[in-house]
């Protein structure tokens, strides 16, 4: 019987959820079949097995947060195995995570639990940015020595990484105003947005909608006790034009090919305290106005309160941003990468012919010609001028 | 410029000392008609006559108490303990009374004594002739502490310290009594009290001394070759920390050397000194260099104190870390 | 003034009634305020405190013997003695009670008196380790051609020391214009004097060449007349000298001694053995001193003593920045640091 932890999942991560179990126990493995799926903030590993034999017992149910070092699967073996360092992974696992390696959350950067490395390294690493679990320690125990993180940077610099640019250098002092290292939510969006706008070839296209008949319909509704948003309209006017212009429902992907879904998530970005969160309505073609209208206030409560879980951050497939309730009557949303499209929905405008609102549509020029996107919001703006139409 | 041993420089500032203030006087065992033992006090009695210069009874708690009387007094005593080793009996006089004083009588008393004794090995002393137990004064806030490293730093050192108006432990490293000769200006001057010296510049490590140890360092340095800073603490008690920090902030690495035994030696207190302010500039632990944590031996001395081999070790440790 | 008007009475060749009149005054104020101190102790309004009462004779005798140029390098039961010469009674009230006017800044516990400008020393508790110090102190009269000569003062248990050893021997051999003053009050805290030593402390000088006189000190003639010896002694040959005043401690070591512990008070307060009462009987005797002003003098001492502790204890504590001040002449860096972080 051998015991199987968690291993440091190559980010500094003290902990991952546990997506999907690819074993139960009783399973028989074979040596490096996937067993389990794990996702840290936004990062999914698939963890191999590394040995061969009989799932005795697993630790964690799908849901459950496990701890990196603590017991994951019991593998009943017939031969006695020995223990692989736990920084194996497969080469496509180490690929991938190493693409992602520089997207971490607050904690891996300052909490490096495990890391060994002089106090002067890991003041340089926070300054550049750098995650030191990216870094080989040659020295005793895996410390990383100075002339290891130096080499590191020399590698950077030569390199030309497909991942966030980071500062290569420190910036200089600011000499009027303050200076702040960006951190956590802060950074994800920053590295996100980046990323976002510098792959993707974006253009929008807008159109003006008449909402008189949609305000009208939601004080019915109001009246009949149904408290119903903006958004979920939205959503419900957008799943049904994606439904007719699948192109907007897509991904490109980074091998020049793109995926067109045949399943429906759309994320509301929502404003909290620490920054824009993406919240997803998983299957929303599948969901009536009010399990909508509920849905989305939940997500976007909790996500204010920073209660949202893993799963309901990630895996959407087109985005809703609406900041009309703040103010704006027009913007140029960025999409929410690796999509390929995302409707802005903006103010509503008192004029004196009716009430009116604009929409924008940013879209992925890569896939979406100006034509298709243009009947796309189009398609929208009709469902909204004749809400009625959402019904059928 | 004419060139002096320590010896030699001492006798000079004790001279100088004499002949300038009238109320100075020098009080111990065999310092008077014999010269002292090392010869340090050689010639005064002769030219300043018995009441200035005592031969006292073989009583430390007697010389070093009754020179605090002394010096609470008026008088500008300088007492010899004949070794460090010996300086036990005397240890409640100095830190209950002579660190004490000005504070419990809220300045009415004060105690401007200066104690003047050889430490360290190297003269094949064993156990009771070779100790360093500078810990055992640094850590006693009232007292200055101090000790040079060559003949120039120690006539000026004396002459400064006979200006204190506070307690003054003065450290002789005997093993350099003779061993090194400096140019040492005629006539009165002074090295300024809580400030060290930096011996040698560079850029890749620190290297903090001070006393006997200090030959030692600079033979590594010089001979290897070292791109380093090599600090001769010279007053211990106040400890110059802003060369230190300045130095460490700039190399990054510390290594520190001295004969006194490693636990509680004086390495430990700068290395808490050196993490409080600059952590952060590290690459390395800070690292030490000792005398062992044993009395020290007769045979085997070479083996016991520092030697540059195994100062070269614990440089390159921190080099290549 | 005496009471038989005319010419004053001699005593001894040397005192007149009046002397004699304010040496019981002062002796009565002194056990006064000892008592009160003691109260105070136990009221919670003073810390500690180190009885003198049994030591007001060979105190008042000495003061009565003291140039202005003597300096005593006393020690914690000389309260009378530094009534005699003039200490101000609030300065000792401010030392008692640790407020922000004594002049040591309640750095110290009571009774660690601090009075140089009265001629006097600065107490520290390890018994006899001043006594080097007042040969010390000799040496710088000397040397500086000063006047006066130096009293170092201490208890039976002090002779046990290497400080004492020391300083004897030093002063022998240096030829010092000191009186070493033994106040033998028969017990060192808990040890009777029989187990402290075994030589007759008066003969302990000779070991170091040094002469040695012993008397009665619960009799204010038989106080007198010794330490005229000695002090005369010192005076002309400039030598030292050891003089032994047999008292009794009557009350405990200190406010953190119970004495019913080991042993039986053998003269207890206000008794008939009690120096203070023989010293008055005698003077009653010698027509010095009526009842009247013996009460007088009494309640006189107790009103007196009780209005100024009680203006005394208005003083405020010593702010706590004076923690950290003194130490040396001027502050190093460390006490700097710890200072603007800590207080």
């Amino acid at each position: 019987m051998v015991t199987f932890k968690l291993p440091d999942i190559g980010e500094g991560i003290q902990e991952g959820e546990i997506v999907k179990w690819y074993v139960q126990e009783g399973d028989y493995v074979k040596k490096n079949d996937v067993i389990v799926e794990i996702m840290t903030d936004k990062v999914t590993v698939q963890i191999p097995s590394p040995y061969e034999g009989k799932v005795a017992k697993i630790y964690y149910k799908t849901g459950e947060i496990a701890k990196v070092g603590t017991p994951l699967v019991d593998f009943s073996t017939s031969d006695s195995v020995q223990e692989p360092p736990s920084k194996e992974l497969e080469p496509s696992q180490q690929k991938e995570t190493k693409e992602i390696k520089e997207v971490v959350s607050e904690k891996s950067i300052i909490d490096y639990g495990k890391i060994l490395a002089s106090p002067a390294i890991r003041k340089r690493a926070r300054e550049l940015g750098i995650n030191l679990s990216s870094i080989q320690g040659t020295g005793e125990n895996g410390r990383i020595t100075t002339e290891d993180f130096n080499n590191y940077i020399n590698q950077l610099k030569q390199k030309k990484v497909e991942t966030v640019p980071t500062a290569t250098t420190v910036q200089p002092t600011v000499t009027r105003g303050r200076r702040f290292e960006m951190h956590g939510l802060r950074r994800l969006i920053s590295e996100k947005m980046t990323k976002s706008k510098q792959t993707i070839p974006h253009f929008t296209v807008a159109e003006e909608v008449n909402v008189t008949a949609l305000l009208e319909l939601r004080e019915n509704l109001k009246k009949s006790n149904y408290n119903i948003s903006f958004t979920p309209f939205f959503v419900l006017a957008s799943v049904k034009a994606l439904k007719e212009f699948p192109y907007l429902n897509a991904r490109c992907l980074e091998d020049g090919s793109y995926e067109i879904l045949d399943y429906y998530n759309i994320g509301i970005a929502v404003d909290t305290p620490d920054g824009l969160t993406v919240a997803v309505v998983k299957e929303a073609d599948k969901k009536s106005l009010s399990q909508l209208a509920s849905e989305i206030s939940d997500l976007a409560e909790r996500a204010r309160n920073n209660k949202l879980k893993l799963d309901e951050v990630k895996d959407s497939t087109f985005t809703v941003t609406n900041v009309g309730s703040i103010g704006g009557i027009f913007s140029t949303p960025i999409i929410n990468y690796p999509e390929v499209a995302i409707l802005g929905v903006h103010r509503v405008r008192d004029e004196p012919h009716g009430k009116f609102m604009y929409i924008t549509l940013s879209a992925d020029h890569r896939l979406i010609d100006g034509a298709m996107a243009a009947r796309f919001i189009v398609r929208i703006k009709n469902y909204l001028e004749n809400p009625i139409t959402l019904l059928v | 410029m004419r060139q002096l041993n320590m010896v030699q420089a001492l006798n000079e500032a004790l001279d100088i000392i004499l002949g300038s203030d009238p109320y100075s006087l020098l009080l111990g065992e065999d310092i008077g008609r014999d010269g002292g033992v090392f010869r340090v006090t050689d010639g005064l009695l002769q030219k300043y006559g018995k009441e200035r210069v005592i031969d006292t009874p073989l009583n430390e708690l007697g010389i070093v108490g009754t020179a605090i009387g002394m010096a609470a007094y008026g008088l500008r005593p300088i007492a010899e303990i004949q070794f460090q080793d010996f300086i036990f009996p005397a240890f409640d006089q100095i830190v209950n009374q002579a660190a004490k004083i000005r504070y419990r009588s809220g300045g009415k008393f004060n105690a401007p004594v200066i104690i003047r004794t050889p430490y360290g090995g190297g003269i094949r002393g064993g156990l009771y002739h070779s100790q360093s137990g500078e810990s055992y004064f640094v850590h006693t806030a009232g007292l200055y502490v101090l000790t040079p490293s060559n003949p120039y730093d120690a006539k000026g050192l004396l002459l400064a310290a006979h200006k204190l108006n506070d307690p003054v432990i003065f450290l002789e490293p005997k093993r350099l009594y003779r061993s090194v000769k400096s140019d040492v200006p005629e006539g009165e001057y002074n090295i300024p009290i809580g400030k060290a010296k930096k011996l040698r510049e560079g850029e890749e490590i620190t290297i903090i001394t001070y006393g006997s140890m200090v030959p030692t360092v600079l033979n590594v340095v010089d001979r290897n070759k070292l791109d380093a800073d090599v600090i001769d603490l010279i007053t211990l008690l106040p400890m110059d920390v802003d060369t230190i920090i300045s130095s460490v902030k700039k190399t990054g690495r510390v290594v520190i050397v001295h004969e006194a035994p490693r636990t509680l030696g004086l390495g430990a207190e700068i290395s808490a000194l050196i993490s409080e302010r600059a952590i952060e500039y590290l690459y390395a632990p800070i690292l030490r260099v000792t005398g062992f944590d044993t009395p020290f031996p007769y045979a085997n001395e070479e083996h016991y104190l520092p030697d540059e081999e195994r100062i070269m070790k614990y440089v390159k440790k921190s080099l290549e870390y | 003034m005496g009471i038989h008007g005319g010419g004053t009475l001699k005593f001894l060749n040397r005192f007149d009634e009046n002397e004699l009149l304010n040496a019981y005054r002062v002796a009565v104020y002194s056990r006064t305020l000892d008592n009160r101190i003691m109260n105070a102790q136990r009221q919670g309004i003073v810390g500690f405190h180190t009885p003198s009462a049994g030591h007001e004779i060979p105190q008042v005798a000495m003061g009565m013997l003291l140039e202005k140029d003597d300096i005593v390098i006393n020690y914690y039961r000389d309260l009378t003695l530094l009534l005699f010469r003039g200490v101000p009674v609030e300065s000792l009230l401010d030392h008692f009670l640790a407020n922000s006017k004594d002049s040591s800044h309640g750095r110290n516990m009571p009774d660690h008196y601090n009075y140089r400008e009265y001629g006097f020393y600065s107490v520290q508790s390890p018994v006899a380790m001043h006594l080097p110090f007042a040969v010390g102190a000799a040496y710088a009269k000397i040397m500086k051609k000063e006047e006066g000569i130096v009293l170092a003062n201490t208890g039976d248990g002090g002779t046990s020391t290497g400080d004492f050893h020391a300083a004897l021997n030093f002063a022998s051999v240096w030829k010092m214009p000191i009186v070493f003053v033994i106040e033998n009050n028969g017990y060192a805290i808990s040890l009777p004097t029989s187990e402290q030593t075994k030589a007759p402390i008066e003969k302990k000088g000779e070991a170091y060449g040094i002469p040695g006189i012993s008397f009665d000190g619960n009799d204010i003639f038989s106080a007198l007349e010794g330490f005229m010896k000695a002090f005369e002694y010192v005076r002309t040959q400039k030598s030292p000298i050891l003089v032994e005043a047999r008292i009794y401690r009557i009350g405990p070591h200190s406010t953190s001694d119970d004495p019913k512990k080991y042993r039986k008070d053998e003269i207890v307060q206000g008794s008939s053995d009690d120096p203070i009462v023989r010293f008055r009987d005698k003077l009653k005797s010698l027509g010095i001193l009526t009842d009247e002003l013996d009460n007088e003098i009494r309640k006189w001492a107790v009103d007196d003593i009780e209005k100024k502790l009680e203006d005394r204890m208005k003083i405020p504590p010593p702010p706590k920045e004076t923690i950290i001040s003194d130490v040396y002449e001027n502050p190093t860096w460390i006490q700097e640091e710890e200072r603007r972080e800590w207080l």
